[in-house]
């Protein structure tokens, strides 16, 4: 079936229903009014769900807790009122003509979340988690400390199972890789959809110029301040209905809206520190006193330099074999990174100022925020070449435009002025360092053109000049998105969500002239600058019919489309001989190049989906989405994804009668999504060049792409089950899932063989991975008064990752990656370590190791996974009075390894790491180094990468009701970020990528910034 | 009235559902085909190459795939590439490593890492298939339209110069692939193709180019060196007897895009090799050639041989990338535009040189002295900007080419003659050719040609390894018919 003629069908179900479904009578119409609020501490909630069931009516709780649902057609009601960490109630109710219904509810909190709601951005359904099938992690902003946190990617880690944040870095404005529930694909992105307010968002625009590892992370462009929530769907089990992008889940992001009431003021200022507090390895040099020279001499000049007249390099392994003899043998060394005279580290800061202002009425609602964010990174002792300058506007309004009509429209702009610095495989950074001076030698850092003299604390370039590295991403954003929902009838909703995503981005770098030097290019200066416009355009637009098909029996029918465009316009140009003080491509004088690039997605979807809720307890779902979409190959058509779910509130049951389990639910959920091929994938195409002939230039092309016309989406397919538990009166909440799942068709990109002329890979759908785990998450609210409570979270989740084939018929060779360290090979995890590995004997006992006395294998053998195999976090939250709240978050991560590159590198190369200049060194260190230096394995280096981290404290005083008026709701937060991590991985840290997010699978620490830790101060004013 | 009232409002119900409802399925209704419609404005489609007006276009693209893959910059920005030219003169005795990569130590050592890791050589294997399959495609599409001419004969021939640097460089298992008559990539697999199959091959190929265009001496020259790899001196002069000794073909390099630059020039500017002297112990002094010991000499160029200009100037002050060693740069290539001489009058005479050297060795020295006496005017016409290196890079020239003597022995003789080439040539991919035919065809020891013993980079302790030929990429492994097994690497 053709995509057309599948849109027609759904097209005329969709209208059908809306035609035959019969009306609900309305005869007369009343109100239905009333407060919810808190049983144990009687306090109003905000932001409660009251919906009248059996009808698409109902709102949203005002900050005093009050709500009111007018026009409700007269008849007997169930009232429900659901909020996130409390138990649903309903109510019965009769609704007289012109009459206002009071129904009061007072909700007791529960540990157990099956009552969230969850909105549906496809269907633009709002929906309980008690009728889904799957374990979604919802994160709520109001729970999170937000002085504690430096970028979006910091509230997403450690705060729900399955989602895993890697490659944290030291640098301010870097992006982090996010996996949710392992990884599907061996050859596209692992990344997650991200939806803020039901519009897509670009997540994944890549910065233009190369910085050596690390990459910008565009959820930066988002103020974590302006979201209300963010919504985890796991995996394909959750998003089915978001189709050929989703296989790797989904974020919903969603952002402050206004509630009725007065407006409500929030104003918020915050400064802060971060600090380097690793402590670096020195650089090394063992010298043997040369025969004849006085015993008593200095290894170390007095002008710092080594002392080669009495002395010679003699490291451990020239002892070992005897190159170098000597009975006076030592260590001189030096840590430029550390050392105060030449640290480039000095504390960096922050400062953030923010307002909002939130109300309405009971038709209009409305949000408006702005805030302007200045930090600057910790690699500012000599320059500042890290710093972020950031300002957003938001406003969402949201109105009742008549009683069936709502509409809401959202509008964000973020400029976002960022400076990257050089580091990781870059020897124009400041971690280079760890392969630079054994010794300290007085630097003039203001003398940029002597090299030779102030390189000496270095590897080659000092702080100072690396400030003329210039590096700068400067982001203009805009968000729009409306969203108009039309309840026809009492039956039929209507729901239509569309806007666009568009960010604006220029990203250049510059080298004056004379101020580095390096090549002639650099010396002559430099200057490469990309514009890019990046459009997303969404539109959904949905169809709901809701009937009681009996007493028991609600049935929820919903059919509709879906539609994305993602299209990239970018040109670029780069020139040297830069004129002094200009930064234009423009007044380069040789070697100009300019570029255009496109890039354009398109996906349309349809899908329908059917629901029924029995007693409303037991929901079963099934649905169906079919996209088809510009990036397959052209002769694929459409791909359907199939979706069926359970969930059964077993509690609820009559025969349920177990005292210390109020509550328990059961689910289950399988599920199908994909991941689509990228732009170009699927076609042969040739690049345009140029080739000199003659002394002219003259039009040519080279082989871009080879094509796969039978190229179509990864299917992934997901298993889940699992329960939810509020045991002892809901003071605990409990739950667990099992999840597997499965990519079939997985898009390789097989490596082909070189000899036939064509390009290195061609994507194929030839492979399967399998990822299969668990999530336990435990909340227990070990007390909570009026006046004093604690609460405890927790989660615990596992991974497991096999690729199950790389080729059906086994004619892919294992797919090695990251310059050989890695590889993709079959039945092992994606990306595994694989090295020759080596053993060792200190043969002749002189407690030295010479290559001899090493051993290596002849095969690369599985060292270890990339992928965690297990996560952990835990928070500890404590109330006290009115007046005191504190915080922690806590998080664990294991099972997986990290390549040290980092001293990988110092060891076989620089030979100026500790194993090889110390007498004391253990042999074991000195045979990882003698392995990789003189056999060429890293095997050595590959390390367990297990760690806990104290994530975030945070205290905050709120200055208490019975005090000064006027001071009432002002409240003051100190807290920490990475405050101390335990491990035994010997590096510089163990979660840090030479990477950041830009690769898939790749992982190894090279000189690479770790993370810094952070204190700040913010006082908030809310009125 | 109510009933009434009710009625419209389930009309216009109806209406409103169904007027969201079309605009929601707009998309899908108008034709989703259309919809999702991508026209691509960057990239050029296949069918576009396939006509009269693009065989300009497949003749110059055959052409800069072959210079990309011979002696230019690859495409990652203001960084350099490896090519041919580079890989080769690490590997032998012309230039060594300056900078802190890995995998180009490791082929200055001669001690290629596990086919796993990758190496330095992959990315100039694949260029070569690359360019192999455009001259392949050029050729098919000039012979279907037009008919075999001059622009076939020079695709031919430059196909046939991939099989001689696969022959030389690579080990003896190479695979090819051939195109169907439409044009694409036959990617059945192929059984791998031995050293001397190849240089049969490349033979072959050069003589269909000469039978079409009699005038290209480039192909030639090509074949002449194939001959002389199969240890077929005689028949290699006779190959290039009617080539002026003024004739050249060069290989342009430009500014334009990144894959036109000169490779060995990028090189240098990244403070990744230095010019070698005596590397090895077996190496020749392309540093002191010329034995002035005058202070400074070293440093501006003065002590070495004026067909290999060098200065002392560093990517760093003096120093390489590394920061450690001395860096003297190759300015027989100062720029980006710096052409690479692929085969010429000289290279032709040295054929000659080479066929006589133990039979008529005055002859041989006759030819090796008249080349050396005109040396200035032979390097200005083929080096850029060589009579004003001078000023233009602070070069002191040497000393004038004396003429050379009768070393005495056939031995010192066939030394003689290869120095000259290695010095005439430098720097232009040949010298790993010679080493390989020293070994093969004149029974040298490999320890007595390549450079051998301590290696004398990164902090001691290091040897340089048995390698005399380039590992086979990883990738070829998804060839069925080729297996790492078959490439032996440390014997020819």
């Amino acid at each position: 079936m053709s995509a057309r003629r599948l849109s027609t069908v759904l097209a005329s179900l969709a209208l059908g229903l809306a035609f035959v479904a019969s009306p609900v009578a309305a005869q007369g119409v009343g109100s239905v009014t009333g407060l919810v609020t808190d049983s144990e501490t009687q306090q109003p909630l905000a932001g409660a769900q009251v919906v009248i069931t059996g009808t698409n009516r109902g709102t949203l709780t005002n900050q005093a807790g009050r709500y009111i649902v007018p026009n409700v057609p007269v008849g007997t009601y169930e009232v429900r009122v659901v909020i996130l960490g409390f138990s649903q109630q309903t109510q019965s109710i009769t609704v007289s003509a012109g009459q206002a219904v009071v129904a009061n509810f007072n909700l007791s909190s529960s540990a157990v979340q099956i009552d969230g709601i969850t909105v549906n951005v496809i269907t633009g359904e709002a929906q309980r988690a008690r009728e889904l099938g799957t374990n979604n992690g919802q994160i709520l902003i109001e729970d999170i400390p937000l002085a504690s946190v430096t970028s979006l990617e910091d509230v997403l880690s450690g705060r729900t199972a399955g989602l895993v944040l890697n490659g944290l870095g030291g640098s301010i404005g870097t992006g982090q890789r996010i996996r949710i529930r392992g990884a599907n694909s061996l050859s596209l992105s692992n990344e997650p959809l991200v939806f803020v307010d039901g519009i897509l968002f670009n997540a994944s625009i890549a910065a233009a110029v190369g910085l050596g590892g690390q990459d910008t992370s565009r959820l930066d462009d988002i103020n974590p301040n302006d979201i209300a929530s963010i919504e985890v769907l796991k995996g394909p089990a959750a998003t089915g209905l978001y189709g050929t992008q989703a296989a790797n889940g989904v974020l919903l992001i969603t952002t402050k809206r206004g509630t009725s009431g007065a407006s409500r003021w929030n104003f918020y200022a915050e400064g802060g520190i971060s600090e380097m507090h690793t402590t670096f390895e020195s650089n090394f040099r063992q010298l043997a006193l040369r025969p004849g020279s006085d015993p008593g001499a200095n290894p170390v000049n007095a002008d710092g330099s080594v002392n080669f007249t009495d002395f010679s390099t003699c490291r451990n392994f020239n002892l070992a074999t005897g190159s170098c003899v000597s009975s006076d043998v030592r260590t001189i060394s030096f840590n430029p990174l550390n050392d105060p005279r030449t640290t480039p580290f000095e504390d960096g800061y922050r400062q953030r100022y923010g307002i909002n202002v939130a109300g309405g009425t009971d038709r209009v609602t409305y949000f408006f925020s702005s805030e302007y964010l200045d930090q600057v990174g910790v690699e500012r002792r000599w320059a500042e070449i890290n710093t972020q300058e950031r300002t957003t506007v938001r406003a969402n309004i949201t109105a009742a435009l008549s009683d069936k009509l709502d509409i809401g429209i959202n509008t964000s702009y973020t400029k976002n002025k960022i400076r990257l610095p050089v580091n990781d495989n870059a020897s124009r950074g400041n971690m280079s360092a760890l392969i630079g001076a054994d010794t300290f030698r007085p630097a003039d850092p203001d003398d940029p053109w002597d090299p030779v003299t102030n390189r000496q604390n270095f590897f080659a370039y000092t702080p100072a000049i690396l400030g003329n590295d210039i590096n700068l991403q400067n982001v203009d954003r805009v968000g729009f998105s409306g969203t108009a929902n039309y309840r026809g009838t009492e039956w039929l909703s209507l729901n239509v969500t569309g806007g666009l995503d568009f960010a604006s981005l220029h990203d250049n770098f510059t080298v004056q002239p004379n101020k580095i030097p390096a090549g002639q290019d650099t010396r002559d200066g430099i200057r490469t600058s990309q514009r890019s416009s990046n459009y997303v355009w969404t539109l959904n637009s949905s169809a709901t019919v809701t009937r009681d098909v009996n007493d028991w029996i609600v049935s929820r029918t919903t059919v509709g489309g879906s539609y994305f465009n993602s299209k990239n316009l970018s040109t670029r140009c780069s020139g040297v001989g830069l004129i002094q003080g200009t930064f234009s491509c423009g007044t380069t004088t040789r070697t100009p190049q300019v570029d255009e690039n496109f890039f354009q997605i398109i996906t349309i979807g349809f899908y329908g989906s059917q629901e029924f809720q029995l007693n409303d307890r037991l929901f079963i779902t099934g649905s169906a989405r079919a996209d088809d979409n510009s990036a397959f190959g052209e002769n694929f058509g459409l791909q359907w994804y199939p979706n069926a779910s359970i969930s059964w509130v077993v509690s609820e049951e009559d025969f349920f009668d177990i005292s210390w389990i109020p509550e328990l639910r059961v689910r289950g959920a399988f599920g199908t999504s994909g991941l689509r091929p990228n732009f170009r994938q699927a076609v042969t195409l040739f690049n345009p060049n140029s080739v000199r002939l003659a002394g002219a230039d003259v039009a040519a092309v080279n082989i871009g792409s080879t094509g796969n016309p039978e190229l179509k989406p990864e299917r992934t397919t997901e298993f889940e089950f699992g329960f939810d538990a509020g045991l002892f009166n809901n003071k605990i909440g409990l739950d667990f899932t099992y999840f597997t799942k499965t990519s079939h068709d997985a898009l390789i990109s097989r490596r082909l063989q070189p000899s036939l002329g064509l390009t290195a890979s061609q994507f194929d759908n030839l492979g399967e991975v399998k990822n299969w785990g668990t999530e336990t998450s435990l909340s227990w609210e070990a007390i909570n008064t009026s006046n004093f409570g604690v609460d405890f979270q927790g989660s615990w989740s596992t991974f497991r990752n096999e690729i199950l084939q790389l080729s059906p018929d086994g004619s892919v060779e294992p797919i090695i990656i990251n310059r050989g360290e890695q590889r993709h090979q079959q039945g092992f995890s994606a990306g595994a370590y694989f090295l020759p590995t080596f053993t060792f004997s200190d043969a002749n006992g002189d407690g030295l190791i010479n290559a001899d006395e090493v051993t290596v294998s002849d095969t690369a053998e599985f060292l270890g996974h990339v992928i965690p195999q297990w996560q952990g976090s835990f928070s500890l939250s404590i109330r006290a009075w009115d007046w005191l709240s504190i915080s922690n978050l806590f998080e664990a991560r294991g099972g997986n390894m990290q390549l040290d590159g980092t001293e990988s590198f110092r060891c076989a190369l620089f030979t100026m790491c500790r194993a090889n200049n110390t007498s004391d060194s253990p042999l074991i260190e000195q045979a990882r180094s003698v392995a990789s230096r003189f056999h060429g394995t890293d095997a050595g280096y590959v390390r367990s990468a297990d760690f806990l981290k104290w994530r975030e404290l945070a205290v905050t005083i709120n200055v208490p009701d019975n005090w000064l008026t006027q001071l009432n709701g002002l409240s003051l937060t100190f807290a920490g970020r990475n405050l101390a991590t335990w491990t035994e991985y010997p590096g510089v840290d163990p979660e840090i990528n030479e990477q950041g997010a830009s690769t898939n699978f790749n992982q190894n620490e090279f000189l690479t910034l770790p993370p810094v830790r952070s204190y700040s101060l913010r006082l908030n004013y809310a009125f | 009235m109510m009933t009434l009232t009710s009625k419209k409002r389930s009309s216009r119900s109806r209406l409103a559902a169904v007027g969201v409802l079309a605009l929601g399925l707009t998309l899908g209704l108008a034709g989703c085909d259309r919809a999702l419609e991508v026209v691509d404005p960057d990239r050029v489609n296949p069918e576009t190459l396939a006509t009269e007006e693009a065989l300009p276009i497949l003749v110059a693209s055959a052409i800069g795939e072959f210079q990309l893959a011979y002696s230019g910059g690859t495409g990652t920005g203001l960084s350099g590439g490896e090519s041919f030219v580079s890989m080769t003169a690490v590997f032998t005795d012309e230039l060594m490593g300056a900078g802190t990569f890995p995998t180009r130590t490791r082929m200055d050592q001669r001690d290629w890492f596990d086919v796993f890791d990758g190496n330095t050589s992959d990315i100039a294997y694949t260029n070569f298939h690359q360019a192999r399959r455009a001259a392949l495609f050029a050729q098919q599409q000039i012979a279907e339209i037009e008919g075999k001419n001059a622009d076939w004969a020079l695709m031919r021939a430059l196909e046939a110069y991939t099989y001689v640097a696969f022959g030389e460089f690579w080990c003896g298992a190479v695979p090819f692939t051939e195109l169907d008559e439409t044009g694409a990539t036959i990617e059945e697999s192929q059984a791998p193709v031995g050293t001397a199959e190849m240089f049969n091959r490349a033979i072959t190929r050069f003589e269909e180019a000469i039978a079409t265009d009699a005038s290209l001496d480039m192909a030639k020259i090509g074949k002449a060196r194939a001959q002389l790899n199969l240890g077929q001196a005689a028949a290699a002069a006779s190959t290039v007897a009617g080539v002026a000794t003024s004739y050249q073909h060069n290989i342009e390099h430009g500014q334009t895009t990144s894959r036109q630059r000169n490779g060995l020039f990028r090189l240098f500017d990244a403070g990744r090799y230095t010019i070698a002297d005596g590397e090895g112990g077996n190496g020749l002094l392309f540093r002191t050639a010329s034995g002035v010991t005058a202070t400074n000499t070293e440093r501006n160029g003065g002590a070495g041989d004026m067909r290999v200009p060098y200065i002392l100037k560093g990517n760093n002050g003096d120093f390489g990338f590394d920061f450690e060693t001395l860096q003297y740069r190759q300015i027989k290539y100062f720029q980006d535009q710096s052409p690479t001489v692929l085969a010429d009058g000289v290279e032709a005479r040295l054929i000659e040189a080479e066929a006589v050297i133990t039979s008529n060795f005055p002859a041989a020295l006759t030819i090796l002295n008249a080349l050396r006496a005109d040396a200035m005017t032979i390097m200005a016409s083929r080096v850029d900007g060589y009579a004003t290196l001078d000023a233009s890079q602070g070069y002191v020239f040497p000393p004038a080419l004396a003429p050379l003597t009768d070393p005495g022995t056939d031995a010192g003789r066939l030394d003689l003659l290869m120095s000259e080439r290695a010095f005439w040539q430098f720097g232009t991919g040949h010298r790993q050719g010679d080493l390989r035919r020293l070994v093969v065809n004149y029974g040298r020891a490999v320890t007595s040609v390549y450079p051998s013993g301590a290696y004398p980079r990164q902090g001691g302790g290091l040897s340089y390894g048995n390698d005399v030929l380039a590992q086979i990429d990883f990738d070829e492994a998804n060839n069925p018919q080729f297996d790492h097994s078959m490439c032996t690497t440390t014997a020819f």
